[in-house]
């Protein structure tokens, strides 16, 4: 099952968006409930079915729902609810919890409908490069069109009911993932995100919620959605998200002209490793991806583009690897098959 | 369990004044509780600092279900604690479970328990309501509309011309973040 994640050439990731060079991905998630219904966790499996039939009806009513595709992660190999969780289709909460839970989702799009997760249901779009702004218009249409159908749980004043109260409100949760490398090179990356937080957002690593730091990626998103309305929360994620932008490529100008060669020497060397090397850790890897992202964006190296270290990025994680693999791998195969990846795809690069 | 002052209402805050060495402990509804508060100078006795992290939260509440009753405001002659047998009449969930674990059960639950959320939820996203969405599509966001109404809003053929100049300096974030005011005052 679902195969067509490794070889698909259309994915929204596989596309440039606006910002690219820094900003890797923006995401947006609605969080919805069903009037009067226990939350999943809380709810036994009758009545988690039962949400689960009530939202894909509703789904399978939208104008556009022949693009989604329907799974129900109950009936999936855990390799497989890891496979949607790397290519970031599911959460890993989603992936790891028990009972009935379903997801309809379209890559293309970066759409995802996760049906019983923390709540009834999420609505969560990814958009390559830095923009919120257009997604958050579509993900709200979708929103209202599913809102006729289902009956949403609301209060006047605490806005949509959310089985932890972290997310009342309008329940929304905007996030930029974006590669600051300069701003981790030159130790500034603390005292920025000390900015950050400041302003009201959230810094977390790689992979969101609970995943410690990875290279130097890092996401940014709204902490609270009560008493301010959605548009207002968009706009100030993504108006952070600018600053943080700027900066960063302020800081590569900065360091490129003092220590341009020491720089190209480490971008050059990361391009032989990944090329390379027949064992490598995902560390490792998310490390020298980070590096060969500068120098295409610096175009120290040619060859490459960024969509393809998106891709990249989602394609070296374990369950990825596995089923490229098309069997279980232990540790040590595990990292031999990323290098063989990475050698494949890296491939067309070189030092222009 | 019921509420000890007025005896008609399910008690779900747990109540406990000290003066001087005595201490007196009362389980209570959400009314009585309230107006108990209220003979305390008015100060809600569940508003923690508004500023600390949910972790922290959920770490008080866990003290609560600890001990009988952890003085959450010290420093103040009266301190009240949540009865942890509280339990939603709609899906039977209980708030110790909820301090365990940061979610309720059911929807009504921030009916059943608001008395012990409606604090919590202030200390976490301050002291406002939901607002609502305008628009299909979500409206105009709040720097959108002060642009809009700027008398001073250049005109798209002005940012365009300043394009052309960014791009000839060399300065393209610049030209990028012009673009972009572009498309939002075509739009």
């Amino acid at each position: 099952m679902f195969e067509e994640l490794l070889t698909s050439t259309d994915d929204w990731f596989l596309k440039s968006g606006p910002s690219c060079e820094v900003v890797v991905s923006s995401r947006l998630r609605l969080a919805r409930n069903l009037e009067g219904e226990k939350f999943p966790h809380h709810a036994n499996a009758v009545e988690q079915r039962k949400a689960v039939e009530e939202v894909k009806a509703a789904i399978a009513g939208l104008s556009d729902a022949g693009n989604l595709k329907f799974v129900r992660l109950n009936e999936i190999s855990s390799l497989d609810r890891q496979l949607l969780t790397e290519h970031q289709v599911i959460s890993a909460e989603h992936a790891a919890s028990l009972g009935e839970r379903a997801v309809a989702y379209d890559p293309k799009d970066g759409l995802s409908l996760l049906i019983n997760e923390e709540d009834h249901l999420r609505l969560q779009i990814f958009r390559s490069g830095l923009n919120l702004r257009e997604a958050f218009r579509y993900l709200t249409r979708l929103d209202h069109a599913l809102g006729e159908k289902l009956h949403y749980a609301k209060d006047p004043r605490l806005g949509y009911l959310t089985a932890c109260p972290t997310n009342l409100g309008v329940a929304l949760r905007a996030s930029v993932m974006l590669h600051l490398p300069a701003l981790v090179y030159t130790n500034r990356a603390a005292q920025v995100f000390q900015g950050v937080t400041q302003v009201g957002l959230t810094v977390r690593g790689l992979q969101g919620e609970t995943t410690q730091v990875a290279s130097a990626f890092f996401q940014i998103s709204n902490q609270s959605s009560m008493g301010k309305r959605g548009v207002d929360i968009v706009d100030h994620v993504d108006r952070t998200a600018r600053q943080l932008v700027e900066v960063e490529l302020q800081t590569q100008n900065a360091i490129f002209q003092q220590e341009g060669v020491k720089l190209q020497d480490r971008i050059c060397r990361a391009l032989g490793t990944l090329r390379n090397a027949k064992i490598i850790t995902l560390q490792e890897a998310l490390d020298g991806l980070s590096a060969l992202r500068v120098g295409v964006e610096r175009k120290i190296l040619s060859g490459i583009d960024l969509p393809k270290l998106n891709s990249l990025l989602i394609l070296i994680q374990p369950a990825h690897l596995a089923k490229i693999a098309a069997r279980e791998l232990n540790a040590e195969q595990e990292a031999m098959e990323r290098a063989r990846i990475l050698g494949l795809y890296l491939k067309p690069a070189e030092a222009a | 369990m019921l509420c000890q002052r007025c005896g008609k209402r399910q008690a779900t805050v747990f109540f406990s004044k000290t003066v001087g060495n005595e201490t007196t402990q009362a389980h209570l509804c959400e009314v009585c509780a309230q107006e108990q508060s209220q003979a305390y100078g008015g100060l809600n006795p569940l508003a923690f600092n508004p500023f600390a992290a949910l972790s922290d939260f959920l770490n008080s509440f866990m003290n609560w279900n600890e001990g009988a009753i952890t003085e959450v405001n010290s420093g103040r002659a009266g301190s009240v604690a949540v009865d942890p047998q509280a339990q939603c009449p709609y899906c039977g969930y209980q708030l110790s479970t909820f301090r365990q674990n940061g979610r309720l059960g059911c929807t009504k639950c921030y009916e059943a328990f608001k008395g012990m959320l409606d604090p919590l939820i202030a200390s976490i996203h301050g002291n406002v309501r939901h607002v609502e969405e305008v628009g299909e599509e979500g409206g105009k966001s709040e720097s959108e509309r002060v642009m809009a109404k700027s008398p001073e809003n250049p005109s798209a053929k002005e940012l365009r011309k300043k394009i052309e100049e960014a791009i000839k300096a060399e300065k393209y974030e610049e030209a990028a973040r012009l673009r972009d005011e572009v498309k939002k005052l075509e739009k």
